[in-house]
């Protein structure tokens, strides 16, 4: 593992990020479905989880910084997710979410970790158990890529749909 | 049970997986499939009748054993090898992963478990739970983490090295008790029949641990004294005369 990677997406989290944050999320995805190569695979396909910060740029829209780990055929993926989500409420106990992510990062291999990336957009839905905590559920598409893995295999990408619960804590209350 | 493989994940899965060496996938003679749960090896020119279920070696890419995999088939085309692609690249997390092909691939008439190091381990778990099922098991620098086979009917040979740092001489010796009645072979050859409720050891002289795949170095195991190619082909060697007598 590309230990000077690692550390300096820690830090750029653990540093930064908090400070600014509107809320903290935490969340699991498991894949229910994956196209590997050419053909369509049902049934559960891996995993996720991450921990996300988001902060209002304008309006309903949201920056999203954060981290994810990630179980994937090849292995283990570390990756930085950058993102941005909009958010709009339904009711007083309901909102809504669209979001898209970029993820950099590697898969852990050795002798030296591979370059992996991705991309998501994910539609869903939170629930407000309380003023600063809320449930949610997510779906959409995920696409993940290894291109130095292609020597060794002949899946390097899958494009996945994964199932995403997330708890959402909010640090700041919005001010727009 | 999702979320449990998950959070053992995050726990075991920050460690690095070992990538392939010197495996060319262009090089393969046989026929060669993937999906994202398993590599399938089978001859391109006949119907296969017997399964060999194998389960990789912990943090190890299930690519890095293609290579003998290949050779193997070239040598016995009725055998078709599936490779199992776990989580994590570690076994422990999904013992029973490989037992959906007995379903799946009705062409098949005898089925084997194998496995390297932890998979082997894994593999034996996966017999344990369907004994009636499988006809052998073969471990492969590896041995069992409990007696559950110990009265077995079925065939188990366990091939060892002894250079091996890992799955060292005296663990291989001190399981013994675990499998069915033990059987040391004098060369590739020297089966005793049935096989049926018998364990029979090979040891491959001067082999380690990681050349029973093609990964590189393993820390903690020791310096073979004889070439990958060797210690494979001798490995190929046993498990034919293993599987064509059983």
């Amino acid at each position: 593992m590309n230990r000077i990677l690692k550390l300096s997406i820690i830090l750029c989290l653990v540093a930064f990020l908090p400070l600014n944050a509107q809320d903290i999320s935490i969340y699991v995805n498991s894949n229910q479905g994956s196209l590997a190569g050419k053909n369509w695979e049902s049934g559960n396909r891996g995993g996720s989880m991450g921990l996300n910060f988001s902060h209002p740029i304008k309006h309903s829209y949201n920056y999203i910084v954060g981290s994810e780990i990630a179980l994937v055929p090849w292995g283990t993926n570390i990756s930085a997710n950058l993102g941005v989500c909009y958010t709009k409420n339904i009711n007083t106990k309901w909102q809504y979410t669209v979001s898209t992510l970029s993820n950099q990062g590697v898969a852990l291999f050795r002798p030296k970790s591979l370059y992996v990336y991705g991309l998501s957009g994910l539609i869903g839905v939170d629930y407000k158990l309380t003023n600063k905590l809320s449930l949610g559920i997510q779906s959409g598409l995920k696409y993940y890529s290894c291109p130095s893995y292609k020597q060794y295999s002949l899946i390097s990408s899958y494009l996945d749909i994964p199932i995403q619960i997330r708890l959402k804590r909010i640090l700041n209350i919005k001010k727009d | 049970m999702k979320f449990i493989i998950l959070i053992l994940t995050a726990y075991f899965g920050v460690s690095c997986s070992s990538l392939p060496e010197g495996v060319d996938l262009k090089s393969i003679q046989n026929k060669y499939t993937e999906t994202s749960d398993l590599l399938v090896l089978q001859s391109k020119n006949r119907t296969p009748t017997i399964g060999f279920i194998f389960y990789p070696g912990a943090f190890v890419d299930p690519h890095a054993y293609l290579k003998w995999q290949d050779k193997l088939i070239a040598d016995n085309q009725d055998v078709k090898i599936f490779t199992v692609k776990m989580p994590a690249n570690l076994a422990v997390l999904a013992a029973e992963k490989g037992y959906d092909l007995l379903n799946s691939n009705p062409e098949i008439k005898v089925w084997f478990a194998a496995g390297h190091s932890l998979g082997g381990t894994m593999a034996a778990q996966l017999v344990s739970n369907h004994v009636s099922e499988f006809k052998g098991l073969v471990f492969i620098a590896s041995y069992p983490a409990n007696n559950a086979l110990e009265t077995w009917n079925g065939a188990v040979l366990s091939i060892y090295a002894s250079k091996d740092g890992l799955s060292t001489l005296d663990d291989i010796e001190f399981h013994k008790k675990d499998l069915p009645t033990a059987y040391v072979l004098k060369n590739q050859n020297d089966f005793i029949l049935p096989l049926q409720s018998k364990t029979n050891y090979f040891n491959i002289v001067g082999g380690n641990h990681a050349q029973f795949g093609n990964y590189g170095l393993q820390a903690k195991d020791s310096v073979a004294d004889i070439t990958s190619e060797n210690q494979q082909s001798q490995l190929i060697q046993v498990l034919n005369n293993f599987i064509s007598l059983l």
